[in-house]
């Protein structure tokens, strides 16, 4: 257990902690995430990879503290995106201001946009393993993706034209 | 389904490096003779960048795993009391067990252990360093008030399900991390009085 959290606890962290935005809840999911492996180790089928597993069982969990706020129910199911013309003002154009600019509209994608982004970008997951994690299919991980890039960019651009008009 | 939006819907997969070598080599082919596309690639490229630095500090620290051993030994000890009976009192026994502990965290954590600072002036936790601290268990009121004030630090959240709170440093900026680590240093220092703590 120890060395599996070595090697995976700060994976399981990134991916609860880009969901919840909360640090003290995404150290409970990985918690929950590891007596939930320990529980279910000779399930693993080795039909995928290990990452794959554990990420699809953290996911369970989020989904289970998900579910526990009910007030963050609406959030897990939401597909809509925010508009991304209301955005803050942009920052300068320079490169550190564009970086902050895109932290800030990832910070506001939706949940499961944000979900797959984190999939694909922090954790190189192909389309199929995204879609086995996310328990969707893969034309929907095609398509969050699609949708979450294009939004961002809106946000991105809208912030630095505003900028640069300011 | 159109060509280029077939190219567009793989480019972030293009970004991670999980193509096949021949949809790669067919992407690659196609962003050769479309600057727009290839200005997609770019964008995704950047975005990757971010998100991998904006988690480049994350460390959930030990909490976590000793939690989570915590209650694996508490399933297996569970799991080894075969007898009815047995089981019937393990479940008597938990239960006052949680009775026992909420009076206690009441006890030592209650009201009066709120979302302010010692000196009184309500503290904006999200301009201070953060920590998360598990205390020692059994440990007095009155021994978590001195610690905290020798430490300059404030309970701002918690206790969450696992037993942590978050605690905010009143003489270290949000940033600080060199701040943050002497004053974890410190309180990890006390183990007589902190089971766990991280800086956030």
């Amino acid at each position: 257990m120890t060395e599996l959290y070595a090697r995976h606890g700060r994976r399981i962290y990134a991916f609860a902690l880009s969901r919840l935005r909360d640090p003290v809840a995404a150290s409970d999911v990985v918690s929950e995430t590891l007596v939930e492996v320990w529980r279910g180790a000779g399930r693993f089928a080795g039909r995928s990879r290990v990452t794959t597993w554990l990420l699809g069982i953290a996911r369970h969990k989020l989904v289970d503290e998900l579910r526990r706020r009910a007030a963050r129910a609406h959030e897990e199911l939401d597909e809509s995106l925010p508009d991304p013309a209301a955005a803050d003002p942009g920052d300068a154009l320079d490169g550190a201001g564009a970086r902050a600019r895109l932290q800030r509209c990832l910070e506001r994608l939706g949940a499961a946009q944000r979900e797959a982004v984190h999939l694909a970008f922090f954790e190189d997951l192909s389309c199929g393993e995204i879609a086995e994690v996310a328990g969707i299919p893969v034309g929907t991980v095609k398509t969050r993706l699609f949708h979450a890039r294009r939004w961002l960019r809106r946000c991105v651009e809208g912030g630095a034209q505003e900028g640069a008009d300011a | 389904m159109p060509e280029r939006l077939e190219h567009e819907e793989a480019l972030p997969f293009l970004v991670n490096g999980t193509l096949s070598a021949e949809e790669r080599e067919a992407l690659e082919r196609a962003l050769a003779e479309d600057p727009a596309l290839a200005d997609e690639q770019a964008f995704l490229a950047e975005l990757r960048a971010a998100i991998r630095d904006d988690a480049a500090g994350l460390d959930p620290g030990e909490w976590p795993l000793r939690r989570a051993l915590r209650a694996i030994e508490r399933e297996r000890r569970q799991a080894r009391r075969v007898h009815p009976v047995w089981r019937a009192l393990a479940v008597a026994a938990s239960l006052a067990v949680l009775v026992q502990a909420g009076v206690l965290v009441r006890q030592t954590f209650g009201p009066h252990m709120g979302a302010r600072p010692l000196g009184g002036e309500a503290l904006r936790a999200a301009d201070r360093a953060v920590l998360q601290i598990a205390f020692a268990p059994g440990v007095s009121e009155a021994a978590v008030r001195a610690l905290l004030a020798e430490s300059h630090a404030t309970i701002v959240d918690g206790p969450s399900a696992a037993g942590l709170y978050r605690v905010a440093l009143r003489d270290v900026a949000a940033g600080d991390e060199a701040g943050a680590e002497r004053a974890r240093a410190a309180l990890a220092a006390r183990s007589d009085v902190v089971a766990h703590v991280a800086v956030e």
